[in-house]
């Protein structure tokens, strides 16, 4: 398997699903804890119309800050994000050919679809599908929406997550992160030399210096924006608040100070402005 | 004739195969008898993409039955007949009337005729595949029909000939497709009988138990060829069968660095999450190899057996990483990470809740302190990475730590066991581990009451009624005398900061004995006649519950017995006529002059007074004494006399009897 760097892993995956009919978009200037979260795949993945896209999303997990220790674990780190809607016929072998694009063939690696249900209580949403196993490691997530915000998908969209990083640890053949070849044009660029910092001081926030108070306040307030901006009929503005509480809940998580049965409480109210987000887009028929 | 269907979809979850293998059977052999059609025998095979049925021998012709269908009534309104017609799909002119009883009814009468098997199968076919409830399904693109995964083609043949089978968007072919990964066409099987070699040169074994077959026999070889041995679940294989269309059984190795972690922890990684089959010497230890089972034959299995290494090694990387800071933590320091670690919202975090159940495992072991200490850290692994990481492994990792800070055998012993039993099927903890176990237990039980949880009929979020049933498992598998209701009582004081409203700890105190008593019933039914056990329960059964259950078994030996039987029917025969008889104040009778009355009372009082020294076998044997007197009793005298002073007397002394047996077995219960 030839070794290619990140950003031509992403290249690759870019012109791919460019061949194969998706316009690409770029990442959502939003902190999100996944490509899901990208309004064009929850409010695009709702309603009639057809949606084929394909972007990278930046994703922030606060939970598994390690300071750039682990090998294989960061708060922040890179999904590639498809979405088919309707879900073609052969989306499996558009997504066996996508990896085969990047170097992997399943001739010579034992790829599994083993069963994975997809759930996002703070988006009311869930799928069925698999997770996607290159020789016993995961490598992406392949669902099929069913419901968002509580609302049915029809047509159902498909919806492919790669992990970038898994999957240039594996085709490059290492353990840590730090060694992924960033670039290989001109001189080398790892992956430590663009993001190294960044993990070891956003996890230094994350986990010791995020201000709970503020936070607090801060979920208060971009709750009380999404409502507002829900009764003005705007709810594509009114989902960049429904993100927000996402993210800061997560931050909240982190700090360790939400409870158990809070947890729930929170959930339940970043669910509900999800809803009457998905709701609203539904209504305009856009 | 032979008849095949095969439903090829996308990757069916393995957990689901099987189950769908036999409900499909299920299905098709329960049509085939309404229908009369005979056959030979039903096989249905499953793998990831398919579900496969072929039956043997069906008959090309089948008689059917005459069928006479009853309508409404000529009377009923037009749109009622309408809807009876077209439920048997004909026109009303076409139905005929019958009269019953002088009232005139439509009826609906086929006679019996012979259609060939080939004109009824494709509709019952249809209906068969739609009556199969997945336990979950899904819709994908823009179609109308839900499947557990995308339906991508159906293949079904009578012999070589193509049943018009329709199911949503798919029309029945005779094309099936080969192994997705390494033959991937498109072909047409000709017939059933050729269906498995066609298969098989697609490199797809559709037969679950060949595939199951092969897979064990690999296993059977490595280990030969390794002198090793694999111990694994039944689960695991058929899951792993499920998960492979050709299956391709291969040896890897384990990085001998990981070799030293605990045992679970290398089983936990590689089964639960991997799927893979560890090995073990002739002596148990894990050996550094492992099985798993491709779905790909390549040229280069050095590729997958080298991947499949790397991920393992990856994941017993961070395993044994968090094991050794774990371990230089040690069990003392990570128990004050339970201060974080929140309990229940409205009862506090663990750190507090281990506070009360150390007090309650010192009454429980009368202050023994392996308990007390083994209390004091059973949840300390929670703040653990290990546990954070395989969350499986509470318990057993606590008592890795216990002993690696140079704890006691009976402490780590008792931490390992302590959650047991988590399940009704789940063994019960026993010596030390019971104390801390039962300790946890009552400790929940009692506090969720306290915060407002129930159980209802349809949720029981917190477990509520695996507690009750550990608890009282617990009690009877260990003989702990235990007063229950005293225990309860002393729990309230330890949760006295939590208890808002104090004018309701009576009526919660008498809610939580009330389910216990519930879940105490459920168990003894089990074994024992649920009457009999309702007589026993209601008496203050939660001083000691071993005792109730000594009381079951000889209360139902004595019953099986000739002398129980007549017993039992002295017993109603007294509690009919005193129940029925309209007196309700029984007078004080010790003597009287009827000789029949007066040796009743006698032998009714002696009893009394013996039956409280002795054990409860012999005192149903006591009981059977009063027998013979009764019997002369009723047979010369009348209880419901004339005389109304002897009526009340008679009634008095039966009264008496009563409340005697009543005293030792709720009988009125019966």
């Amino acid at each position: 398997m030839e070794k290619i760097s990140f950003q031509d892993i992403i290249m690759k995956l870019q012109h791919f699903w460019i061949e194969n009919g998706c316009i690409i978009l770029q990442p959502y200037d939003a902190q999100v804890g996944a490509g899901t979260f990208h309004p064009a795949t929850v409010l695009r993945s709702l309603g009639p119309k057809d949606w084929n896209v394909a972007y990278v999303q930046p994703s922030r997990r606060p939970g598994d800050s390690r300071f750039g220790d682990h090998p294989n674990r960061l708060q922040h780190y890179y999904q590639f994000q498809v979405i088919l809607k309707p879900s073609p016929d052969n989306i499996q072998d558009l997504y066996l050919r996508s990896i085969e694009a990047l170097g992997i063939d399943p001739k010579e690696n034992d790829i599994r679809f083993v069963e994975d249900d997809w759930e996002s209580p703070t988006l009311g949403a869930s799928g069925l599908g698999w997770e996607v196993w290159c020789n016993g490691m995961e490598v992406s997530q392949f669902t099929y929406m069913q419901q968002i915000g509580g609302i049915e998908c029809r047509p159902v969209a498909g919806e492919l997550t790669y992990g970038l990083e898994r999957l240039a640890l594996y085709i490059q053949g290492i353990n840590n992160f730090k060694d992924i070849e960033w670039s290989s044009y001109g001189n080398k660029v790892s992956y430590a030399d663009v993001y190294l910092e960044n993990e070891r001081q956003f996890s230094d926030y994350n986990l010791n210096y995020a201000n709970t108070e503020i936070l607090l306040r801060q979920f208060n307030e971009a709750e009380e924006q999404c409502i507002f901006l829900i009764e003005k009929n705007l709810p594509l503005a009114a989902y960049d608040f429904c993100i927000s509480s996402s993210h800061i809940f997560n931050l909240l998580n982190s700090r360790g100070v939400i409870s158990v049965t809070e947890r729930a409480n929170y959930i339940a109210r970043v669910r509900h402005l999800a809803k009457l987000c998905c709701a609203s887009w539904i209504d305009l028929g856009k | 004739m032979n008849l095949l269907l095969e439903l090829y979809s996308e990757e069916i979850p393995a957990r689901m195969q099987k189950q769908a293998s036999e409900g499909f059977r299920n299905i098709f052999i329960k049509k085939f008898q309404e229908l009369g059609i005979e056959y030979e025998e039903i096989k249905v095979f499953s793998g990831p993409c398919r579900i496969t049925l072929i039956a043997y021998k069906l008959n090309e012709f089948i008689s059917l039955a005459a069928i006479e269908k009853k309508g409404p009534q000529v009377s009923a309104p037009e749109n009622v007949i309408a809807s009876f017609a077209k439920s048997c799909s004909v026109d009303v002119k076409d139905l005929v009337k019958k009269e019953i009883s002088g009232n005139s009814y439509y009826f609906y009468a086929e006679e019996s005729k012979t259609v060939k098997l080939k004109e009824i199968l494709p509709n019952l076919i249809e209906n068969s595949i739609g009556s199969y409830v997945w336990p979950k399904s899904m819709y994908w693109g823009n179609y109308k029909i839900s499947w557990v995964r995308p339906l991508k083609n159906i293949l079904c043949l009578l012999d070589s000939e193509i049943l018009p089978v329709n199911y949503g968007h798919l029309q029945a072919n005779n094309f099936s497709y080969g192994h997705k990964f390494m033959k991937f066409e498109k072909f047409s099987v000709n017939n059933p009988e050729e269906y498995f070699t066609k298969l098989g040169e697609y490199l797809v074994i559709a037969d679950d138990s060949k595939r199951k077959e092969m897979i064990l026999q690999s296993i059977s070889k490595f280990s030969l060829e390794y002198n090793l041995e694999a111990n694994f679940d039944e689960k695991l294989i058929d899951e792993v069968t499920g998960l492979v269309e050709y299956p391709n059984t291969l040896i890897a190795n384990i990085p001998d660095e990981f070799m030293h972690i605990p045992k679970e922890i290398l089983s936990c990684a590689m089964i639960q999450h991997q799927k893979y089959f560890p090995l073990s010497d002739k002596e148990g230890k894990f050996a550094a190899k492992f099985i798993f089972v491709a779905n790909i034959i390549s040229e280069n299995d050095k590729n997958l057996i080298k991947g499949n290494e790397k991920v393992l090694a990856a994941r017993l990387a961070d395993a044994a990483f968090f094991y050794s800071e774990d371990c230089k933590k040690g069990i003392f320091e990570m128990s004050e990470g339970l201060k974080k670690i929140t309990f229940h919202a409205n009862l506090g975090n663990m750190s507090e809740k281990i506070s009360r159940m150390v007090e309650i495992s010192r009454i429980l072991s009368n202050n023994n302190p392996d308990v007390i200490m083994a209390t004091k850290l059973c949840k300390s692994d929670l703040c653990s990475g290990v546990v954070s990481e395989f969350p499986e492994l509470q318990g057993i990792m606590g008592s890795y730590y216990a002993k690696s800070s140079n704890l006691n055998n009976e402490i780590s012993f008792a931490i390992k066991n302590h959650y047991k039993p988590s399940g009704a099927n789940d063994e019960v903890a026993t010596a030390s581990a019971a104390f801390v176990s039962i300790a946890d237990k009552i400790d929940s039980l009692v506090g969720l009451y306290i915060a407002g949880e129930r159980a209802t009929g349809s949720k029981d979020p917190y477990g509520l009624r695996r507690y009750a049933l550990g608890i009282i498992r617990l009690i009877l598998e260990n003989n702990l005398q235990i007063n229950l209701k005293k225990l309860i009582d002393q729990i309230f004081v330890l949760y006295k900061n939590n208890i808002t409203d104090n004018n309701q700890l009576v009526t919660l105190k008498k809610e939580i004995i009330n389910f216990i008593e519930e879940r105490y019933k459920n168990y003894l039914n089990k074994d024992f006649d649920a009457k009999l056990v309702n007589c026993l329960v209601d008496l203050n059964f939660c001083d000691d519950l071993t005792i109730i259950k000594d009381k079951l078994l000889s209360l139902t030996n004595f019953l099986q017995d000739n002398k129980g039987k007549e017993f039992i029917q002295s017993y109603k025969r007294v509690f009919n006529i005193v129940s029925s008889s309209k007196i309700d104040k029984y007078q004080e009778i010790n003597n009287s002059s009827d000789i029949y009355e007066e040796d009743l009372i006698h032998i009714i009082n002696k009893v009394s007074k013996e039956a409280e020294a002795l054990e409860y076998q012999q005192l149903l044997v006591k009981l059977y004494e009063i027998n013979p007197y009764l019997n002369n009793f009723f047979d010369n005298l009348l209880v419901i006399s004339d005389d109304q002073l002897a009526t009340i007397r008679r009634i008095s002394i039966l009264a008496k009897y009563i409340k005697l047996v009543d005293n030792f077995a709720k009988l009125k219960g019966i």
